[in-house]
């Protein structure tokens, strides 16, 4: 509760999450929303300007940009979202046992997460889509296995250094549980570290799989996603460029709204850089 | 009661082809008993913060024992409401996501205390000279000497049989010290708990200390009742007392 | 004429407008030593700081300064870092901090050295050595092969003085030079420091919150509260007669603690007072 409070003084941090929120939605409740079915093909309109009937304007097979883009938002945010919870959520646990418990444990998480980490992601992705098959869901998959470990190791080194705090000794010495230390003391500090590099790497993710799109191992083909519609656009790119604004400037606006948002996490997470409580004498 | 007995600690260098380890504490016994005031004197590098470390029972040594009341304090459930410590750096010795008042109602949570904590926690904060308006403070607002005296409200909260002083009054202001002092002074005569100072400074030592222990090189080198420190017959000792810059 | 003369130095935060230090005047002498003694949050730090102009971009000052007749104020950034080492030297509080953890500590010794007195290697090595020997640290050439955090903080402390020592500056401002050590570092460190002033005959001006090390060194005192200069005179006579109540209170608070400890000591000859 009393994040939500410090997240609404904080103006920018408040119209961020409003936005990624609003994006969501949209992107949950596009076949409601969208005025056209985002696959029909109409020839007659290729690369039409915009109109009332058509806001964006229409793409090379005069399918409406507008709604395409709203369905974008479930393959360009929705989906990414999703898998990034999933290797912090990995990640975090990793993190912590390594981080906590120390010794061997630590050795065998840490020498995996080093394996992981030496692969390049674009390697790593391209190998299983080599495999799995183009597709979506196998990148998202590419994508939690190799996200893990560099989450995991962030991790590690937050719980490493908050846990030679001498408030975490002073719950151990009252003899408090591994787990409630972890949750109480733990936890709630590393949160910001983990809220921080998540939304930095929430943006990473929407580039990188626009960027997949654009090389055509994404989405399949007649499905929107962001960074295909830009890789469409290019070969119109001199002639038409406006077709490139509009899937362009969704993008930059919901990394940027992330990045906005992660910034003020961190201030609204943390007493000390909040304005000063209110005085009671 | 809590007892020392022949206790040995050594730390381990792990390299990658060889493994060293380093003696810090040999054969350290002691007791110290509930209402006396002990005090651990040493240098930086005597291995008197190890030593600190395994009286509170976040470590546990390769060889000996610690009993508190003949029950060994290396199993969290002996340790509950019967130690308890305040360190050095109070900068980092509340959780900074913490307001005063859930730093001290930590520990009676432990121990399952849920009735009237409101009215505790008041007394407390009173008892070591602090407004209860404090209580929604975060630690960053506190000065060192306010922090220090929450550290403390947050140790005796449960009353436990002793308390550990980790260099507590030595990154404070010297008249600060002299409140902290006197408010230890204070409490011990009204709750009899025991306290162990661990520190370098023999002067504000011998103000609260019944008895001083002198370490060095991990090992204890004297005992000697604060009356009688100036009968001490070990070398290290006399030259301790030698360097002094008295006032 | 007076080596150091400070006029009406006011020290203010930039964004919040908070004054820090309120107009403060003193002079050093030539060889003598100042100490500036006072709470946490006096002020003290920063009015030193301030002399050498090493506040943070965020703090203000004005007032005037002279240094030998010269106004510190006017002098660019530049001028003022060859005056910084070879005029006044820095000595701080916590050895641990004050050198790069990355090399060597020699590393550190060397670049001083050559920057403000422009020694080739060699040089600074003989000079060295027979600085760290003269504060009593052996096996100085195996110390400047070491890393900060092989050597402990009292031997640090040391090593500072030592550069000093081998730069000669004309004033040594030393902030905290004792809190951070132990009892036995700490006599230590004072010792050198009065050994300095008697064999190079040069000015120190001693930040500290420990009557005891000020009694033991300074020549005159200036008490601070609250970035406000409450008292100043000769250290005997301070001790003495303490004017302001505050001094008093520090004197009387110190004088509890050390009191208890030399009536104990009193009934043998251990500790001469």
């Amino acid at each position: 509760m009393r994040l939500i409070r410090n997240l609404v003084r904080d103006k920018l941090g408040i119209t961020s999450l409003l936005f990624l929120v609003l994006v969501m939605l949209m992107g949950v409740f596009a076949p409601i929303i969208a005025p056209h079915d985002p696959l029909a093909i109409n020839m007659p309109l290729r690369y039409a300007s915009p109109s009332w009937e058509h806001l964006l304007g229409n793409d090379h097979l005069g399918r409406d940009v507008l709604s395409r883009i709203l369905y974008g938002i479930r393959a360009s945010v929705l989906w990414i979202f999703l898998a990034l919870i999933i290797s912090v959520c990995i990640g975090t646990v990793m993190g912590f046992i390594a981080g906590y418990y120390r010794g061997i444990v630590d050795s065998i998480i840490m020498r995996i997460c080093d394996v992981m980490l030496s692969f390049p992601v674009y390697v790593i992705t391209i190998a299983i889509v080599g495999i799995l098959g183009v597709g979506l869901e196998n990148i998202l998959f590419a994508f939690v296995l190799m996200k893990w470990a560099w989450f995991a190791r962030i991790i590690r080194t937050s719980v490493l250094q908050y846990i030679e705090m001498e408030y975490v000794k002073y719950a151990r010495t009252i003899g408090l549980s591994h787990r409630s230390i972890i949750l109480r003391h733990i936890l709630p500090l590393t949160f910001s570290d983990i809220a921080v590099v998540a939304s930095s790497s929430m943006s990473s993710m929407i580039l990188q799989i626009s960027g997949l799109s654009f090389l055509g191992l994404g989405i399949k083909a007649p499905n929107a996603e962001w960074g295909m519609m830009l890789s469409e656009a290019r070969e119109v790119m001199f002639t038409r460029p406006e077709l490139m604004i509009a899937p362009g400037v969704a993008i930059i606006s919901v990394v940027i709204g992330f990045n906005f948002l992660s910034d003020s996490l961190q201030v609204a997470l943390n007493p000390e850089l909040r304005q000063p409580s209110k005085i009671i004498e | 009661m809590l007892k020392v007995d022949h206790v040995d600690k050594s730390y381990n260098n792990n390299g990658f082809f060889k493994s060293s380890s380093r003696k810090i504490l040999e054969d350290v016994s002691f007791e110290c008993s509930q209402g006396e005031c002990l005090g651990i004197i040493g240098e930086s590098g005597s291995g008197k913060s190890t030593l600190g470390r395994l009286l509170i029972g976040i470590e546990r040594p390769e060889r000996g024992s610690i009993m508190i009341n003949g029950e060994s304090i290396f199993k969290r459930k002996n340790r509950k409401s019967k130690i308890s410590v305040v360190f050095q750096d109070y900068r980092s010795s509340i959780n900074p996501f913490f307001t005063v008042e859930d730093a001290i109602l930590e520990p009676l949570r432990a121990i399952n205390i849920e009735e009237n904590l409101a009215v505790i926690i008041d007394k407390l904060l009173i008892q070591v000279g602090l407004s209860p308006s404090y209580k929604h403070k975060y630690p960053h607002e506190l000065s060192g000497g306010e922090a220090q005296r929450v550290c403390i409200a947050r140790a005796i909260s449960t009353e436990p049989s002793y308390i550990l002083f980790d260099e507590a009054i030595s990154s404070l202001d010297v008249s600060i010290q002299l409140q902290i002092l006197d408010l230890l002074k204070e409490l011990k005569n009204s709750y009899k708990m025991g306290y162990i100072f661990i520190t370098h400074d023999i002067q504000a030592a011998t103000y609260i200390c019944d008895r001083l222990l002198i370490f060095k090189d991990g090992r204890v080198q004297e005992t000697i009742p604060t009356k009688d420190l100036h009968l001490v017959e070990s070398p290290y000792a006399k030259k301790l007392l030698k360097n002094l810059i008295l006032f | 004429m007076a080596l150091l003369e400070v006029n009406n130095l006011r020290v203010w935060d930039a964004h919040t407008k908070r004054v820090i230090v309120h107009n403060t005047s003193f002079t050093l002498e030539e060889g003598k030593c100042l100490a500036i003694v006072g709470e946490s949050g006096s002020g003290k730090s920063v009015t030193c700081r301030a002399l050498a102009q090493l506040n943070k971009k965020s703090l203000c000052q004005d007032g005037e300064i002279h240094f030998r007749n010269e106004r510190l104020q006017i002098l660019s950034e530049k001028q003022m870092r060859k005056k910084r080492g070879k005029n006044f030297c820095m000595i701080l509080q916590n050895g641990m901090t004050a050198f790069d953890p990355s090399c060597k500590i020699k590393v550190h010794l060397f670049e001083t050295l050559k920057t403000h007195l422009n020694w080739e290697k060699k040089r600074s090595e003989r000079k060295m050595i027979q600085a760290m020997e003269s504060v009593n640290l052996k096996n100085a050439k195996e110390i400047m092969n070491k890393y900060p955090h092989q050597l402990s903080g009292g031997m640090l402390q040391r090593i500072m003085i030592a550069l000093a020592l081998a730069l000669e500056p004309d004033i040594i401002i030393a902030d905290e030079p004792t809190t951070a050590l132990d009892t036995i570092s700490q006599c230590e460190v004072m010792e050198q420091l009065r050994k300095i002033r008697l064999n190079m005959n040069c000015a120190i001006i001693l930040v500290s919150h420990d009557l005891g090390v000020v009694r033991n060194i300074a020549d005159e005192v200036l008490v601070m509260k609250e970035g406000k200069v409450l008292e100043k005179g000769d250290t005997p006579s301070v001790f003495a007669n303490p004017a302001h109540d505050y001094t008093k209170y520090l004197i009387k608070t110190r004088s509890t603690i050390s009191d208890n400890f030399i009536k104990l000591m009193e009934r043998s000859n251990l500790v001469k007072s």
